[in-house]
């Protein structure tokens, strides 16, 4: 095995090399070439950083207007609560854009410096303030339906709110409250669609329930036998503006304060009915 | 060719930007080093060497424009010979091959007296333990010993070398240390054997 002395002459390779730069026509590349490819990468790590931002927004949107305070009346865990309200597909796109992110910041001239750790914080907290950032400027609902219509899997959060709960034959409606008559057992409400709805309560809705014209209302109860009248087990009001309108196709005009209440009337019908229960049918009467 | 022998390394590269023949004096430079560096790496055949020697001076001069001067440039000119000769390695599915077996008294310093290289004299099967046991070793942990203890650079610039950060270099070194150790034992050859 030859090891140290080689059989080239001293001087000989720098005779080779410039013969071999010469003879291939061999040219330093241009410095805009390097500064491109790391402008490249700037560009494509601030890309990532928007797109996971745009995902950091989605995913608060998602989670801010998920039913948080009645998740106990809604699903049989807190855990089951989650796995309805985490915005996956958000979350996953988060993940994906944190990746490129990650190597695109290691990969610039002096990214390999960086421990793994600093460079994961650093992706983090750019892609999370703008996240943050996006979201309270407004656009939460804008990126979930506008932005999501271009995410695979993805289902706007207000799209589900609707396709959930206008099923009045599987027990389940929202709706504007139209009117509460005095004295009455019931009320009535107007579907997304625009129908009116009777809502029977069996106790007095104006002194018992406090129920009041003009406010959203989520309702899970079982069908009767008469179209457009419902038996209610359960009301929620959760006076959130953005569902409202989402819901009701902006139809209407807001009217409350904000205020989030829940109303819970159980009667005997409504006995083990509840409102989410993997989404199936409630059973006939 | 201008007189370039007094200049700064980087002053040379900007005047082999000009100047292609200032080129020379840059590879007189580091010829000899790099051909001692590659030959650690484990490209034991003099020619081979020399295939390896220019692709990596070539690959410096196209890219010369790329160094930046924040970088020592024996730092950036060791990542090249480093990249390239792990490159032809690739190219040749080879494996590194009698790399330090005549640095086989510098390693035996390193293990037992910490990061001093004390010479100590060796047989020729303590010289073939060794071999054996660095071409045993993992190469991340190979790269970092030769450019520590073979090539003495330090921490600082074997993360520009190797474009790790330093945390992580000091963790391989570390390592390696304790590696080769095992590795001496179990090829037979038992520290104080000398």
């Amino acid at each position: 095995m030859d090891t140290h002395n080689t059989k080239h002459k001293e001087g000989g390779m720098s005779e080779s090399v410039l013969a071999c730069i010469v003879r291939d026509g061999i040219c330093p590349r241009p410095r805009w070439h390097f500064l491109m490819k790391e402008g490249v990468m700037w560009t494509l790590g601030g890309l990532s950083i928007f797109v996971g931002a745009l995902a950091i927004a989605g995913l608060l949107f998602e989670l801010r207007y998920a039913w948080w305070d009645v998740y106990e009346a809604t699903h049989d865990s807190f855990f089951m609560f989650m796995l309805d309200a985490l915005p996956l597909v958000w979350l996953i796109l988060f993940i994906l854009f944190l990746i490129p992110v990650y190597h695109l910041l290691r990969s610039t001239s002096r990214g390999y410096r960086y421990s793994f750790l600093l460079v994961v914080c650093v992706s983090l907290v750019s892609t999370g303030v703008m996240g943050v950032g996006f979201y309270s400027f407004g656009m939460g609902r804008f990126i979930d339906e506008r932005v999501g219509a271009f995410v695979p899997f993805h289902n706007p959060l207000l799209s589900r709110e609707r396709m959930t709960w206008m099923k009045p034959t599987d027990g389940r409606l929202a709706g504007i409250i139209r009117e509460v008559p005095y004295g009455d057992t019931g009320f009535w409400l107007e579907g997304a669609d625009g129908s009116p709805y009777r809502i029977e309560m069996n106790v007095d809705v104006n002194s018992r329930l406090m129920l009041r014209a003009g406010e959203y209302v989520r309702v899970v109860g079982m069908p009767t036998t008469t179209p457009g009248i419902l038996e209610g087990c359960i009301i929620f009001m959760k006076n959130d503006d953005i569902l409202r309108r989402a819901h009701m196709h902006e139809k209407f005009e807001t009217n409350e304060e904000g205020e989030r209440k829940i109303l819970i009337s159980r009667t005997k019908e409504c006995k083990d009915v509840r409102p989410y229960v993997r989404f199936a049918p409630l059973p006939e009467r | 060719m201008v007189d370039s022998s007094s200049l700064s390394d980087a002053s040379v590269v900007a005047q082999s930007l000009k100047d292609k023949d200032s080129f020379a004096v840059l590879i007189l430079r580091y010829e000899a080093k790099l051909d001692r560096y590659v030959r650690r790496l484990g490209v034991a055949n003099a020619d081979d060497r020399h295939d390896v020697l220019q692709d990596i001076f070539i690959k410096v001069y196209r890219n010369l424009n790329a160094f930046n001067a924040s970088l020592s440039f024996s730092s950036w000119i060791y990542r090249i010979a480093h990249n390239e000769t792990m490159s032809w390695f690739r190219k040749r599915k080879a494996r590194p091959e009698g790399h330090m077996a005549d640095d086989g008294d510098e390693i035996l310093g390193l293990i037992s007296g910490g990061e001093s290289s004390e010479k100590v004299h060796l047989e020729e099967s303590d010289r073939a333990a060794i071999s054996e046991a660095l071409e045993r070793l993992p190469q991340k942990y190979r790269d970092v010993l030769v450019l520590r203890f073979f090539e003495e650079r330090t921490y600082e610039e074997i993360a520009d070398i190797l474009e790790m950060p330093i945390g992580t270099v000091a963790t391989l070194v570390f390592r390696a240390k304790d590696r080769l150790r095992i590795l001496l034992e179990n090829v037979g050859y038992l520290y104080g054997h000398a």
